[in-house]
């Protein structure tokens, strides 16, 4: 999912960005709106609201592309400036979005137990997964489904490696923990 | 076996972030013992992604909005100022009221309808629906949330924060209503109507349920019983009461010591209180997407009071079989098909 942009290509995009290139801010922008995305709803919840704050992070980007000096990994200035976006607009409502994009529905809080049977295990752990503490949460995902380093993940999210760490032994240990305590209660 | 682990050394190995010694650490260790080996494994599970489950993203879509921005200069979209969203927004006052309705389903087949991008025309109304086993919460313009319990359907006024804020239900709902007394906030369902200021509540009203009720948490809330035969005085409900919709279409009010039957529900909890069996079976169906049946019928009138708290089925099932001196007998073909009987007299 993560676009394969060495640090150098990613450093030499920007630069281009910064100088009024379009066609390099089209660029990154296509390479990296999906992931950027489907993190953005962890936050927000939802998929046009993720959308619209993915969106205004790259308006913003090229509002202010003079001075748009990503600190090394690109990636990792983009995943914190979307979720800093995403925390700012759960926060807050926003007025006068229009109604056909404000009412939407989002499936929140799976069910311990959808399915009696667990056969799926993969959806079984994207569940558990769910069940994480937020920022826990988060850093997890960054890691295994959009492939930050634990530098960037800690770039991004504001916090020191050394909570990456912690945080990323925390999750593994909590999602074994009850991965455990779910196939031991079947029958 | 889980003593002097280090989480976070796995962690690391797994995500790939290890040094070259890290990584020749981890390997020693798992070679050391099998159960470590085994362990690791298991932790490998945890890395494998699912299929990405969120509908595709428009890019081209997204890239066009962001282009025509690019090109604006920087300035405020054109939205039309509201200002009596203002104070709706400071603080949201949120009143909890659990609402019970006897809503006789509109429609009866609830079915997984289509996103609301289908939905165009300006006169429709914007519809949700959750199936069985399902719960989803949906949020409004107004930072209103409702969160609605499975097997339900909401309707929202396509002029939903205009001139009123209008909605439709028929199942079972929890609303936390921002304030905004401009736009009192109506709940229809056929038999009652439910107009609030600012509140949050829970609305339940199964068709195939004879009772409805709502359950006010916080603030308050009036309820209008509308009947074809007669026009039932209104009821003005306060924190902590509750409101019975008896057959004949009048209001039962009353006071609870607690109104977790009514809305423990929207918090994970299943609450029962000398709930009779057929109606906990009923509602765990629902809530689990589980067939479930009584092979007596007379057992449907024992009653159970029991409080559940986001609990696998199959536990849920065997504490209230023990308890009831029940069995639990699945079927050997469809596992979602359960049956209550009589448990054999000890041998």
């Amino acid at each position: 999912m993560r676009p394969g942009a060495s640090i150098s290509e990613q450093q030499e995009l920007a630069a281009r960005v910064r100088q009024g290139d379009a066609v390099a801010f089209e660029r990154l922008f296509r390479a990296y709106y999906t992931p950027l995305v489907h993190f953005a709803v962890h936050i927000v919840g939802t998929l046009p609201e993720a959308e619209e704050v993915v969106q205004r992070v790259f308006v913003n980007i090229w509002r202010n592309r003079a001075a748009w000096a990503p600190h090394v990994s690109v990636a990792a200035y983009l995943y914190g400036a979307v979720r800093n976006e995403a925390v700012k607009y759960s926060q807050r409502r926003p007025p006068a979005v229009p109604l056909e994009e404000a009412a939407e529905m989002v499936c929140d809080r799976p069910h311990p137990d959808q399915q009696l049977v667990g056969n799926d295990l993969t959806e079984l752990i994207e569940r558990l997964i769910q069940e994480l503490p937020e920022q826990r949460r988060l850093i997890f995902t960054l890691s295994r489904d959009h492939g930050l380093t634990y530098a960037e993940i800690a770039q991004s999210l504001g916090i020191s490696i050394k909570t990456v760490e912690t945080q990323m032994g925390r999750a593994l240990r909590q999602l074994r923990e009850r991965l455990q305590a779910w196939l031991n209660v079947a029958p | 076996m889980h003593e002097g682990i280090d989480w976070d050394l796995l962690a690391k190995y797994i995500a790939g972030a290890c040094s070259e010694a890290e990584r020749a650490a981890v390997e020693a260790w798992a070679a050391a013992d099998p159960m470590h080996r085994q362990l690791l494994e298991e932790l490998k599970l945890t890395w494998q992604v699912m299929e990405q489950t969120l509908p595709p993203v428009s890019v081209e879509a997204a890239w066009q909005r962001v282009r025509a921005q690019m090109e604006r200069p920087a300035d405020r979209p054109a939205i039309p100022a509201r200002r009596h969203r203002a104070r709706a927004w400071g603080v949201r006052v949120l009143a909890v009221l659990a609402v019970t309705l006897g809503v006789a389903l509109l429609y009866h087949e609830l079915g997984w309808l289509p996103r609301p991008e289908s939905v165009h025309e300006s006169e429709a109304p914007r519809v949700f629906v959750t199936q069985r086993g399902q719960r989803a919460t949906v949020q409004l313009v107004d930072g209103t949330r409702i969160l609605l319990a499975p097997e339900s359907r909401l309707e929202v006024a396509a002029d939903y924060g205009r001139t009123g804020r209008h909605v439709r239900l028929a199942g079972e709902a929890y609303f936390e209503v921002a304030s905004d007394s401009l736009h009192p906030f109506v709940v229809q369902v056929p038999r009652l109507r439910v107009q609030v200021l600012g509140t949050a509540f829970g609305v339940r009203a199964y068709t195939e349920e004879t009772r409805a009720y709502v359950a006010v948490r916080h603030g308050r809330v009036q309820v209008q019983p509308e009947s074809a035969h007669a026009r039932a005085a209104a009821a003005l409900l306060a924190a902590g009461q509750v409101a019975r919709l008896k057959e004949a279409g009048q209001l039962e009010i009353r006071r609870p010591a607690s109104l977790d039957a009514y809305v423990g529900w929207a918090e994970g909890r299943l609450v029962f209180e000398r709930t009779p069996l057929r109606e906990v079976a009923r509602t765990l169906a629902r809530w689990y997407d589980l067939e479930i049946q009584l092979e007596d019928p007379a057992l449907g009138a024992r009653q159970l009071t029991a409080t559940f708290e986001e609990a696998p089925a199959y536990q849920v099932l065997q504490i209230i079989a023990a308890t009831m001196n029940l069995e639990v007998v699945r079927d050997a073909e469809n596992p979602r098909r359960i049956r209550w009987r009589e448990a054999p007299p000890p041998s």
